[in-house]
């Protein structure tokens, strides 16, 4: 392996190892699967 | 009114994503994956982050969205959901691969699974202790599946098929929550333990004859040479990685997707999903199998071994290894222990289309259509089985994991963008959104995805169709077989359409005139 190389490996799993933490942050602050809320007059909003 | 099809949802919402994720986590991320980086060296790299990006998470995106905008009508399964989303008849029958795909690609993965199991107890047992050369293996492996000129029969191979088999029909005919939800809960943290383990036993190996770890990784991270980016060939395979490892375009995100209720997150469960995946495979899948190879054999003895197919490096040359390095028995099997897990999260999704397809549009019972479905599956398996010596198993593969899985890729994105519209398809997809994706998305999901999925099936037609149509490179002997192996698809496919144009010829108020069943969770 080459410096480049073991760079551009840890640069990707760097990248993957952030996005993955990220979005297992954002899920476990809302795990639950929320209750079912009623639709008003069949609109739904957006977030 | 129409009859509502009331079933039970997903339980938690980390049950839910693990059970995505273990959807598309599978033997490929540790066997298939590598195979086809390293002949490439880091070069690979670039096409298949670029079709992550472009293909991957759109397309699983896009899957989540017609899953659970089909699931508010009562819709489990593609043919209904993409009825739901272009009002023509053919839509409908454009929606049977999303059936037919999973299902024919579970008749063959469920017996590549069972070998997982059963390595797992050889390995456990130390019956092929001893054997401690690549040629040794192979024999073993060829004595276990029954490779010879006759009918490919080991007892010991059907034994453990019959276990794998049993097993995923239990957790199939269970309710989402208790069936599916409940083992994937458990098996992907054990996975990714043992992933984990495993790796950090690769990268520790002390060096063997000079050979390092770093050479190992080297053979998937050294660019070595950019110009081979120029090629279709690296394209070709890494964009079709790509759709294996994320399992889009098999319709079994869609199946999964339609139990959520309408204002259930879909943006950042399917990117956790897909992160997880690449987790597994890009960090994971890299870290074990090559460079471990690499350390006991060298890198040319190891590239020889990826030629000899998809499951050398993991069936003939780890066992090998693990009986050379230090408490290599336990090792071995969780190296096995992992595949078959790898399998099972897989596998258990993929008679899920069908299921719901004879559940909502056939109106059968969930006991009916399991033992249905566990009766046919089981005849069709024989074949496969019994077979495997004469490309049965490698014909369904090219059709229904190769090819058919880009062309319903392909077919999935046009439907959703162009027909079903991009805007409306990006308001579907926010609705209760927990993570806004960037507007870049709308414009690469409009017209990059679709296009870039439209090339990938010209590549492979130029590449491979018309060869394997023909069957230019089959041996004669085994040309009736292949033949048997393309008749067991259109015995599926014609059920299929049969079953779309009854059910919409004897249910018409139930597809026609019911309007989006209320929030029930389904």
């Amino acid at each position: 392996m080459t410096l480049f190389s073991w760079i551009y490996m840890l640069a990707v799993w760097a990248v993957i190892l952030t996005l993955n933490v990220f979005c297992f942050y954002k899920v476990f602050q809302k795990p639950k699967i929320e209750p079912i809320e009623e639709e008003q007059d069949g609109e739904v909003s957006f977030k | 009114m129409p009859q509502a099809v009331s079933r039970t949802g997903w339980a938690t919402r980390f049950g839910l994503i693990m059970a995505m994720a273990g959807n598309a986590v599978g033997l490929g991320n540790f066997l298939r994956f590598p195979g086809k980086a390293a002949p490439y060296g880091g070069a690979f790299m670039v096409p298949y982050f670029t079709a992550v990006i472009l293909l991957g998470i759109p397309l699983m995106w896009m899957e989540w969205t017609i899953g659970r905008h089909g699931g508010r009508f009562g819709h489990g399964s593609t043919p209904g959901m993409f009825h739901r989303m272009w009002q023509k008849p053919v839509s409908k029958y454009i929606g049977i691969f999303g059936v037919l795909l999973p299902a024919m690609v579970g008749i063959y993965y469920i017996y590549i699974e069972s070998w997982s199991l059963g390595y797992a107890w050889q390995t456990l047992t130390g019956e092929y202790w001893g054997k401690t050369s690549q040629a040794a293996m192979g024999e073993v492996f060829a004595e276990y599946v029954g490779l010879g000129d006759g009918v490919a029969f080991s007892l010991q191979a059907y034994f453990f098929f019959l276990i794998t088999f049993a097993l995923n029909i239990l957790i199939m005919s269970l309710s989402i929550s208790k069936g599916i939800e409940f083992v994937a809960k458990y098996a992907m943290p054990a996975l990714l333990f043992l992933g984990v383990v495993l790796a950090v036993r690769v990268l520790t190996l002390p060096p063997v004859e000079g050979r390092t770890v770093g050479d190992g990784l080297a053979q998937i991270w050294r660019v070595t040479d950019w110009s081979v980016l120029k090629s279709s060939d690296v394209w070709i395979a890494a964009t079709g990685q790509v759709f294996f490892t994320l399992s889009v375009g098999l319709g079994m995100v869609h199946s999964y997707a339609s139990y959520l209720n309408y204002k259930h997150d879909i943006t950042l469960s399917g990117l956790t999903s897909c992160t997880t995946n690449e987790f597994v495979e890009v960090i994971l899948g890299s870290t074990v199998a090559i460079p471990a190879a690499v350390i006991f054999f060298g890198a040319v003895d190891t590239r020889a071994i990826l030629d000899q197919g998809t499951f050398a490096i993991g069936f003939h040359a780890l066992p090998v290894i693990f009986q050379q390095m230090p408490a290599g028995q336990m090792f071995g099997v969780m190296w096995f222990v992992l595949l078959f897990l790898a399998g099972l999260t897989s596998s258990m999704a993929m008679f899920t289309p069908l299921l719901l397809f004879l559940e909502d549009e056939l109106g059968l019972t969930r006991k009916r259509a399991a033992a249905g479905i566990a009766i046919c599956v089981f005849f069709l398996m024989q074949p496969v089985i019994l077979f495997y010596n004469r490309g049965v198993l490698d014909e369904i593969d090219y059709w229904m994991g190769d090819f058919g899985l880009v062309l319903f890729g392909a077919l999935e994105a046009v439907v959703f963008s162009w027909i079903f519209g991009m805007k409306k398809g990006w308001r579907e997809m926010h609705v209760g959104a927990d993570l806004r994706v960037p507007r870049v998305f709308y414009y690469v999901m409009k017209y990059v995805t679709p296009v870039f999925a439209l090339t990938l099936v010209v590549w492979s037609v130029q590449d491979s169709l018309w060869g394997k149509l023909t069957m230019e490179n089959a041996k004669p002997e085994n040309v009736p077989f292949l033949w048997m192996a393309r008749a067991m698809i259109l015995a599926v496919a014609g059920f299929l359409i049969w079953g779309v144009w009854y059910a919409w010829r004897t249910h018409p108020k139930f597809f026609e005139e019911a309007g989006p069943q209320s929030e029930a969770p389904r």
